[in-house]
């Protein structure tokens, strides 16, 4: 199996939240900093000083451009891409205003299937490649004629462990 | 936006074509270059269809699913029950990419806002190509763009742009003579201007 499968958002278990929304729902997660203090001597600090929040909110964090951001899930047999860290049942962060460079891992629609694959493309020469050396997927190379929709650049993947 | 000095002002009108219809074949690519229809709430009438539907069924938008489906069955159309968190979302999607063309926006509805172009030093028409091209790079919907120095001329500058393909989408009524734009207004039936499909 060296597809993957991807749902629309609107498909996904958890529902519409899932997409990177215009207003996403802030989920803060604190983020406790380690500070150290070595020897004041101007009285006592304020215990809660070393306590002062900043927020971790992983929309912040991982969408740097929120309307051009979907969320897509792999499925959950499909280990196409598992050498670059996109497991079984990742959730995968797709940016389609970045600009698909050669190297880069893509959604794309090939064939009326949605998959996620390494971008080749050099010298005229375009190839889906798979990211899993002991599967050995065959590259996917791309012939006269036949379209490639490439959806987005895939920025980030989610792994459950 | 107040509307004194008319005459210089200019309004960019930025309107997704059959919006509900454009979203499911976003995230649906097995829709896409297929004939879809949106139904209304419990399948009730027909309220959006893509741009190959309409080819096949000009008349069927409001009408009641339960007369059409025979015949929009046997030409192999696709009907959707409608999914208003997905328009919902990819509308806030759209009016937050046209919010980086201008900083005066109005929102008109979930999927048409006007742009309050004065002022903004560009060359209109391929800066209408790139609210477009961008509309379509970032979230995969087709939209397409008039111009004009009120509203209702630049919605009409948006019919126009949809409906003639030689404007590629965008039509500037702004950088017309008034001979040129009498010519397209003297085709248009009155009906088109404001509300029209």
């Amino acid at each position: 199996m060296n597809t993957i499968r991807v749902l629309p958002i609107n498909n996904l278990p958890l529902g519409n939240s899932l997409g990177a929304t215009s207003n996403p729902p802030l989920l803060e997660l604190p983020l406790y900093i380690g500070k150290v203090s070595a020897g004041r001597t101007t009285g006592f600090a304020s215990p809660a000083q070393d306590y002062e929040q900043e927020c971790l909110d992983l929309n912040k964090k991982l969408v740097s451009n929120i309307p051009a951001t979907f969320f897509y899930t792999v499925g959950n047999s499909d280990d196409s891409m598992i050498d670059d860290g996109i497991l079984p049942g990742a959730l995968m962060i797709v940016n389609r205003a970045l600009t698909p460079r050669t190297g880069r891992n893509v959604v794309v629609v090939f064939n009326g299937e949605v998959l996620v694959k390494r971008l080749f493309s050099r010298a005229g020469v375009v190839e889906l490649r798979s990211m899993n050396k002991t599967m050995n997927y065959p590259n996917i190379r791309l012939k006269e004629g036949q379209e490639l929709i490439i959806e987005g650049v895939v920025t980030h993947a989610i792994n459950a462990y | 936006m107040p509307s004194t000095h008319t005459k210089e002002k200019i309004f960019a009108l930025a309107d997704v074509n059959s919006m509900y219809a454009s979203c499911e074949q976003v995230f649906n690519p097995k829709l896409r270059n297929k004939p879809v229809v949106v139904l209304s709430n419990n399948d009730g009438c027909v309220i959006a269809q893509s741009k190959e539907a309409k080819a096949l069924l000009e008349i069927y938008m409001c009408r009641p699913w339960f007369e059409l489906k025979d015949e929009a069955a046997k030409l192999g159309v696709i009907a959707l029950s409608s999914n208003y968190e997905l328009y919902a979302d990819m509308s806030n999607r759209f009016i937050q990419i046209l919010n980086q063309f201008t900083p005066r926006i109005e929102v008109y509805s979930i999927d048409e806002s006007f742009l309050d172009m004065t002022g903004i030093n560009k060359d209109l028409n391929p800066y209408g190509q790139e609210i477009k091209n961008t509309v379509k790079q970032w979230i995969g919907l087709p939209i397409c763009v008039g111009f004009g120095h009120s509203k209702t001329l630049a919605k009409l500058a948006n019919h126009i742009a949809k409906k003639q393909t030689h404007f590629n989408g965008v039509c500037d009524l702004t950088s017309m003579t008034e001979n040129e734009i009498d010519a397209i207004m003297e085709k248009l039936p009155v009906s088109k201007v404001w509300g029209g499909w």
